[in-house]
């Protein structure tokens, strides 16, 4: 599995000097990779187009040599349930539903893992007491917590992160970091990890600039 | 766990009760109208009294003041003639042929008598009898002759009566035989008839069609024949639409058989009317149905969206949509269908006590119907589903 971006560019973004708009960058199978980027350079709108989301850009996105826009709408979810996994930014859980039924969500439509897997991952990310809960009275630590452990309950070649941690404090952030980077290499899987700053979450093989 | 149930349970308030007893009472409308129709059409036809699966009408032109003194205006046309093959009530029609030449019929004894006649023929299948004696063949010196059952009837009730003379029965007429003299002047043939049976369908003399065309090339005027009675072969002698086109053309025939078809008319408009009302219930409240279906896929918006990039193909989420529809659907028709058996069971037993005979259970037509109720209302459904779904993909 390779995901390539080749001569990708967004019209409206701003014009700088970066290693991914308009340049051909190839993700590998099992490699880690950092991407740096200031606000408003466009991390999430990457992470849209490279997980089918934002189809408005130019050049090419090929997954395993097929592009990805010509994929049909049920190859697509297919690909998103089975080869990609993602945790967004703004998370994308559904507010009024409890923790677990988010997740519950995404381990039913593969069912890669038992149910009662969701309580073991709660626990490591210290969430298990917001399981019940809605949504919308968890902080937004827990939320994006909540998010990880769905992300993880696929199976994937790929995972996608765009700012995971960002609300979380050291502790949690090395914990959550592990675990992804466990079930990661339980897949063979590669992380493309959209962040501010530089950090060492993972054994990235590259790093580069938006 | 139904997680896409439970991810998509809609807590704003519901009014999907209100449309979905509109549509019950559209439904049960709909199927009440075709049931009841059908009912009154069996009582109507008494099918179980039919003995023949068709009726036979004999029309002819009405003979009007100004048609006396030109027989010519009571033949038809063969524009009107080929005009029958447009009614569907009417199966198969023929002439009805008339001889074109003189008969004498007498006979010699006590019962002497000397009369003119006149012959008509019918195909044999246009016959309500069929006696075994009912050939005639070149060189044949008997001909069989078909009377009409009224003719025994004026006698023996009218004329036998008043002149104090012995009433007859089918059977001694039939032992009967008379000569026949066929032709004008020089050209005549003598001929032994026979009464080979009495017809209740035709007030006429009949002879073999074999005969008549025989005669007729014989002793004839070699005039091109006219037809002035036509025999109708219908499966509905009371369907409204023949009644109205004879009237329309101003064409006579026997009025009993035609009277049923104003009752049926009658029925016909009662019963469409409630059809109507039903189909204009039902329309409403599929209208509204459609409207909560495109409120509730509207409302669970954002939910559809995430749901799209969490990787749910389209026919998952047409499934959760249309897979209560359908169970609402067939829930509502079976009611209907329940509804409808209690009334039917209580029609039997109310038309029984009038000495009506009515069927105890609903009738297979009314069962497809709903049936195809069922299948169109589910597709129309299903595909407003699927688009307003694809809308997230």
């Amino acid at each position: 599995m390779s995901i390539t971006l080749q001569q990708l560019n967004i019209s409206y973004l701003p014009l700088s000097e970066s290693d991914i708009w308009n340049k051909h960058v190839q993700f590998e199978q099992g490699g880690h990779y950092h991407i740096k980027a200031s606000s408003g350079s466009g991390k999430s709108t990457l992470i849209h187009c490279m997980y089918g989301i934002q189809k408005k850009y130019t050049g090419d996105i090929l997954y395993n040599d097929k592009n990805l826009s010509q994929f049909t709408t049920d190859e697509l979810c297919e690909w998103r349930a089975r080869q990609i996994s993602v945790v967004f930014q703004d998370l994308k859980l559904f507010e009024d539903a409890a923790a677990f039924e988010n997740i519950e969500i995404k381990r039913q439509q593969t069912n890669y893992y038992p149910t009662e897997k969701t309580e073991t991952f709660a626990n490591q990310l210290n969430i298990s007491h917001t399981l019940k809960r809605p949504i919308r009275t968890l902080s937004y630590g827990e939320r994006q917590r909540v998010a990880i452990v769905r992300a993880l309950m696929q199976p994937f070649d790929i995972l996608l992160l765009d700012e995971p941690f960002s609300h979380l404090d050291n502790e949690n952030r090395l914990i959550a970091s592990s675990l992804i980077l466990e079930e990661c290499k339980k897949r063979n899987a590669s992380i493309i990890h959209t962040d501010l700053e530089d950090d060492d979450y993972f054994p990235y093989i590259q790093k580069l600039q938006l | 766990m139904n997680i896409i149930a439970t991810i998509l349970k809609d807590n704003a308030s519901n009014k999907q009760w209100l449309s979905m007893t509109a549509l019950f009472i559209g439904f049960f409308l709909l199927l009440l109208s075709i049931q009841l129709y059908i009912n009154v059409s069996e009582i109507l036809n008494g099918k179980q009294q039919k003995q023949d699966q068709y009726d036979y009408l004999v029309i002819n032109k009405v003979i009007t003041n100004s048609m006396m003194g030109d027989n010519s205006k009571s033949y038809f046309t063969e524009g009107e003639i080929n005009d029958f093959k447009s009614i569907h009530s009417i199966q198969e029609f023929a002439p009805i042929v008339s001889n074109q030449f003189p008969i004498a019929a007498s006979t010699t004894g006590d019962l002497g008598f000397y009369t003119q006649l006149f012959f008509e023929s019918v195909p044999e299948n246009y016959l309500d009898i069929k006696p075994f004696t009912w050939q005639w063949n070149e060189g044949d010196k008997t001909v069989p002759i078909i009377l009409s059952s009224d003719f025994l009837n004026l006698y023996n009730f009218g004329f036998a009566l008043s002149q104090g003379l012995p009433q007859l029965s089918e059977e001694s007429i039939q032992a009967l035989s008379f000569e026949l003299t066929i032709g004008q002047t020089t050209n005549t043939e003598v001929y032994r008839a026979e009464i080979a049976g009495f017809s209740q369908r035709y007030s006429s003399v009949l002879v073999p069609l074999s005969f008549m065309k025989y005669a007729n090339q014989k002793f004839g005027d070699n005039k091109p024949q006219h037809t002035s009675r036509i025999i109708l072969q219908t499966k509905e002698a009371d369907d409204p639409a023949l009644a109205q086109y004879l009237k329309t053309n101003n064409y006579s025939t026997q009025n009993e058989k035609l009277k049923m078809s104003k009752i049926k008319s009658v029925v016909q408009l009662v019963f469409g009317s409630v059809g109507l009302l039903g189909l204009f219930v039902t329309s409403l409240a599929f209208f509204l149905m459609s409207l909560y279906l495109e409120l509730k896929i509207t409302r669970s918006s954002h939910k559809l969206h995430l749901l799209s990039i969490l990787g749910y193909k389209p026919s998952i989420l047409h499934h959760h949509f249309t897979h209560s529809i359908l169970k609402s659907i067939a829930f509502l028709i079976l009611c209907s269908l329940v509804l409808l058996s209690f009334i039917q069971f209580g029609i039997h037993f109310l038309l029984l006590k009038m000495s009506i005979e009515s069927s105890l259970f609903i009738h297979w037509i009314t069962f497809a119907f709903a049936l195809i109720l069922f299948f169109v209302i589910y597709s129309i459904f299903k595909n407003t589903v699927k688009k307003l779904i694809q809308i997230y993909y």
